[in-house]
Formats: structure tokens, sequence, C-alpha cells
């Protein structure tokens, strides 16, 4: 697969919440704010470039007989490192994304990614899979992020958007509300792409 | 208060209030891909169980013993999913030996719980809590019953779900998620129990 | 046997790289990371009390110090220089969900000067407003000469008269004759936050104080129940703080931990205690 394939893949033919369907628990959890799902967002994509890296670079270094573990001690190198930086320049957003930080190395589309596509090919293609995959991702997180904040607080970015009167529909940054937006947002996908087939 | 009433707060707090799957969105993939029939969903239930139950010894030891002596508390993540790793593979030995019939039915999905977000993080919970040994294991196996129950309740639904008519493009993950939700405000009645 | 070896050879030298790796950017962001969790402790600490630029630790009377539902962690002396300039107070009290983290700053003129909301897990939209300046706001000011109590709806001078506000169980509200402040907290109707039916539920700290310091037993929790109010007529008014509407429980527990510090204050740091 081509560079620029990969990219347009992530993104859109092979989206990993839409498509895919991976990466659930942080998709759910963090997106009660646009911010946090750009922030979580961008924090994978980082994890993701540099461990599809690493992993295409070290392909033939890696025994398959252990492979899963190695590539869980690359991917939680790099878990660890984003933590820590973010820890130390980004507090407020830190604090926010919280527990989920640690928890991107069991994002299944982190290992799933190295063991289905960095594995297996070079080192540039796979680092436009990750660039690809990250940013479709990150683009998820941030959709579902924007219609439960404007909904579930009425703002956007921190910003005041519904008028005064609205009262905001506090469940949709509770659990539920996650829940129903993602399935929904699903639903309308599948009807959309499936006039289209 | 005692100890016990505490640890009993523990419990029931994870359990129902906090419900790892509903409240805490902890274990959402397995949640949703396993719980297709109510037998698969109790076998899973169980596997994990054991594996929450020892992974939060395991992690609990490795960080107060090993970690936080030594000052490389930033290892935690790679310590932890490594034992986890660990724990998981030899899990599936003990059930292929014990019953080959429910690690046909598992499958993939019981490598998988290595990456069950629930089982990791559970982990991190019992240490950013500050809990004790005994207060972890209660932690740690409450997670898991707390799982397993949302677990075995979804796929009581979903296998009446199967009898039913869905509209096309609602059908199989988008159906299965407005369910989730609908479960997680019923769960939200349970905040304020603990008073 | 030699294919186990280079197998595991190999990936001990992954593992290694990833030790280092991961050592270096522990050292480059140590640092850093260190002042983050100082400033954002002192960040809490100075919006409790704008007026101090330094923070000195005060160790706790009797080891701890709490009441049923909230328990002190943490007392600071605000410093300007060499000058005391008030105190911190770093409360937890148990709301409707779980934990309250509450910093309070009180001058020396023996007022509040303002409370700040930390770590909780009230729910979004109903108990997470105890954040929202215009609850907290009608703590500045408020002297540490009576308690606070949180009540649905102020009564029109401000002050209640403990047996007729609404609110307030006249059973569970005591006040002592003494100096040292009666901590009273009643909370009366205990609304569920998920719909609105009246249970009326009264949590009643009442320390009774004869002698004029009272210091709770040295597990830290002086809890009477409701029914046995203190000895002495119900002199002293209550401050009214106007609870947060559907967050009865939550506004309650924000007032209780306010009280317990002010408790506190009174009893200790007054008589010298603190410095």
């Amino acid at each position: 697969m081509k560079a620029s394939k990969a990219i347009i893949n992530g993104i859109i033919t092979e989206n990993p919440t839409f498509r895919l369907v991976l990466g659930m628990c942080p998709t759910l959890a963090v997106t009660t704010a646009a911010i946090n799902g750009i922030g979580m967002g961008l924090a994978t994509a980082f994890v993701l470039i540099a461990s599809n890296l690493v992993i295409s670079l070290l392909k033939d270094f890696i025994p398959s007989q252990v492979r899963i573990p190695a590539y869980i001690v690359v991917a939680a190198t790099f878990v660890t490192v984003t933590g820590m930086l973010m820890e130390a320049f980004v507090p407020a957003l830190y604090e926010s994304l919280g527990i989920f930080i640690p928890l991107i190395v069991v994002n299944c589309i982190i290992l799933g990614r190295a063991e289905a596509f960095a594995s297996k090919n070079s080192p540039l293609v796979a680092i436009a899979d990750g660039i690809g995959m990250g940013l479709g991702f990150t683009l998820s997180l941030t959709l579902l992020g924007i219609i439960r904040e404007i909904l579930g607080a009425g703002t956007l970015f921190g910003m005041q958007i519904m008028p005064q009167a609205y009262n905001p529909a506090v469940i949709m940054i509770l659990p539920p509300g996650a829940f129903v937006t993602l399935g929904l947002l699903l639903g309308l996908l599948n009807k959309l792409t499936a006039k289209t087939r | 208060m005692d100890y016990a009433g505490k640890l009993f707060l523990i419990l029931l707090s994870t359990v129902l209030v906090n419900n790892f799957v509903l409240s805490r969105f902890l274990g959402i993939c397995p949640f949703l891909g396993v719980s297709k029939k109510v037998s698969t969903a109790m076998g899973m239930g169980a596997a994990v169980i054991f594996v929450m139950t020892l992974a939060s010894l395991f992690t609990y030891i490795i960080q107060y013993a090993i970690l936080e002596p030594l000052n490389l508390e930033y290892l935690q993540t790679i310590a932890f999913i490594l034992v986890i790793a660990a724990l998981v593979q030899f899990v599936e030995m003990v059930i292929q030996k014990m019953s080959p019939t429910l690690y046909q039915a598992l499958g993939v999905y019981l490598p998988l719980i290595t990456t069950n977000c629930a089982v990791l993080g559970v982990a991190i919970i019992n240490i950013r809590e500050n809990y004790d040994l005994l207060q972890t294991l209660v932690n740690g196996a409450g997670a898991a019953l707390g799982f397993t129950l949302a677990l075995v309740l979804m796929a009581g639904i979903r296998e009446r779900l199967e009898l039913s008519d869905i509209p096309e493009p609602l059908k199989g993950f988008p159906i299965t998620l407005i369910t989730a939700g609908l479960m997680s405000v019923a769960f939200l009645g349970f905040q304020g129990l603990i008073n | 046997m030699s294919d186990i070896m280079k197998i595991g050879f190999r990936l001990f030298i992954i593992t290694v790289i990833a030790a280092i790796v991961m050592g270096i950017t522990n050292i480059a962001t140590e640092e850093p990371i260190r002042l983050q969790r100082i400033k954002a402790e002192n960040k809490a600490r100075q919006v409790a009390l704008p007026q101090a630029e330094d923070f000195r630790q005060l160790d706790i009377e009797g080891g701890s110090w709490g009441n049923g539902g909230a328990e002190i962690v943490e007392i600071y002396t605000g410093l300007s220089g060499d000058n005391v300039v008030g105190y911190v107070f770093r409360v937890k009290a148990m709301g409707y969900v779980g934990d309250i983290d509450i910093i309070l700053g009180i001058n020396t003129n023996d007022e509040i000067e303002a409370v700040e909301i930390g770590e909780h897990s009230e729910t979004p939209g109903l108990g997470a407003k105890v954040k929202d300046k215009a609850f907290l706001e009608q703590f500045h000011g408020k002297g540490t000469g009576a308690q606070l109590a949180a009540v649905k709806s102020l009564s029109e001078d401000g002050s209640v008269d403990a047996s007729s506000s609404s609110t307030v169980d006249a059973e569970s509200s005591a006040t002592t004759e003494t100096e040292s402040s009666a901590t009273v907290d009643a909370e009366g109707s205990a609304t569920t936050e998920s719909d609105d039916s009246a249970i009326t539920d009264t949590e009643g700290s009442a320390t009774t104080d004869t002698e004029g310091s009272a210091t709770p037993d040295a597990s830290g929790s002086a809890t009477v129940d409701g029914s046995s109010s203190a000895t002495g007529g119900a002199t002293g008014s209550v401050q009214e703080i106007q609870a947060i509407s559907g967050a009865t429980v939550t506004s309650g527990a924000v007032t209780r931990a306010i009280n317990l510090a002010i408790q506190y204050y009174n009893q200790i740091i007054l008589s010298g205690g603190g410095y």
C-alpha cells in the first residue's frame, strides 16, 4: 500500500472508531469536551506513529514467538514517555485525561496496527498508517466531543455557544450520553454508506 | 467507619455505583464483542474475575515492593501491562487444560483480556486510591464482578434483540451501544446509594 | 536451546533500550513535573488566601480532626514575608457520590477569605455546581463566630432561628453557651439528585461542649446523632448559605467541611495552637 493511500485509509475507509470499532474505551470516556477529544486523539496518534515506526524498523529483529510482548514493550515505552511529557508541559490536559493516558497502551488500535500493518510494511508506509489512523481517531473523538459538549454543557472549547435560555442536557456528558451518541452516529453512518453502495 | 464496613462499601461502589463498564468505560471492547450469548458471557466473566483479582495482587506487590522503593514509579505502565500479559498467557493454558469447550468458545477473546482496559485500569486505580492489600483485592474482584454483571445483562438483552425487528442501519454495534446507554441510565440510579 | 537464547536475548535488548529511553525522559521531565505539582498545590492555596505568598504546613492537633462525614487533611499557615496573614485548610468531606476536596482560607480578621473546590466526583450539572463562583462566593467574608448552614431558601434577614427554618431539624441543632464554637450542621431535606422526592434526612453532628475546649476523641470523629441536642438554649445565629438547587447533599457536605475548619480555627489556632 502506498503511503498516501494509507493516510486516507486511516481517516476514512478504515476509520478506527466508525469502521473498525476499535479504541472504544477512551472514545466514550474522554469525549465530554471537544478539547479532551483532540488531546486524547493527538496523544494516541503520537504513540501510534512512534510505535508503528519502531516496530516496522525492527520487524526482522523481533522474533515471531515473542512479538506480542515486544510490541507491548515498544507501545508502553512511548505511552510512558507521552505521559511524562504531558504531565510536565500540559498539566491541565494531563489531569482531564487522567487514567486514560496510561490506558493508551491497551488501546486495541496500537497493538492491532502493529500486528496487522507495521510488522509487514516499510517504515515510511508504517508512519503513514500511523498518521492516517491517528488523524482518523482524532477526528472521530473530536466530533463526538463537539456533539456532547454543545448539547451537554452548551459550550464549545469552553466558550458559551448555546443561548442562555438553553438548559444543557447534562445526560450528554454522562455515560448514557456517550453510548447513545456513538450508537446513533454509527447507525447514521451505516445508513449513509448503505445508500452509496 | 470500621474496616469491614469500608471494604463492603468498596465492593458495592465498584459493582454498582461506579460500574466499570457502564460508568467508568473500562472493558468496552469485550463488552461489545463477547456479549452475544449468556453462556459465553459468563465464561468470559469468570476468566476476567480470575485475571483481575490476581492482577490486582501482583501489581500491588510490584508497585510497593519494587517500583516505589527504587523510585521507579514511572515504569508503572510497562511493568503492569507485562505482568498482565504473562498472567493472561497463564490463564489461557489453564483454561485450555481444564475446559477445552470454554477455550473454543472464548476463542480469540481470551488473549484479548490482556488489552482489556478494565484489567490495567483496576490495577492503576488500586494504586491511585491508595488501597491496602485487602482493599486492592476486594476492589479488583468487585470490578470484575461488575464487569461480569454488565456483560451477562447485555448478553441476556442481546439474545432477545436477535429475535426482534431492528432497522438495518442500527443492527450490530449501533443498537448494542444504545442498549448500553439505557443500561447505563439504569445504573445511574445507584448513585447516592453510598452516603 | 540456542533458539530460545536468541529469542530471549533479542527481547532483552528491546527491553533494555526501552528502559533507557524511559529513564532519559524521566530525568528530563522530573524537574518540570515536580514544579508543576508544587505550582498546582500552591495555586489552590493561593486562591483560598490570595494575600499569602508562602505556605508552611502545620501538624494537625491530635493527629487527626474530623467528625462524621468530614475530615481535615492539611493545614497551612499563610505567610507574607514573616507575617501570618491567615490559614489555609484542606478538608475532605463525603458528598453525594464520593469525597470532595475543599480548600478554604481564613484570614486574620477571623473571616473566610475564599473557598475552592478541588477533586470531586459529584454529578455534573448538579453536585458539581459547588465549583460555581456563585455558590463559592457566598462564603467570602463569613465570620468564624458562627456556624454555617446550607439552606434551600435564605430567610429574610440572613440568619436563621434554628427551630423555625424549614430545613433544619430542630432536634439536632445545638449551640452551647461557651466560647468555643458549636459545630452544628443540620442538613434538613436531602432531596435525591435524580428526582425530587423529599426524603428528610438530617445529619446532625453536634459536638456538645460544656467547658470551653472541645477536642474530638483521638480517633477524630465526634459524632452525635441528631437527637441528642446539647444543653443550653438555642443562642447564637447560624449563617446561611444558599444550597444549590437539586444538590442539597453536596452543598451540605461542603458547608460541613467548612464548619469543621472553623471549629478547628476557633478551638486550636486561636488558642495559640498555630503558627
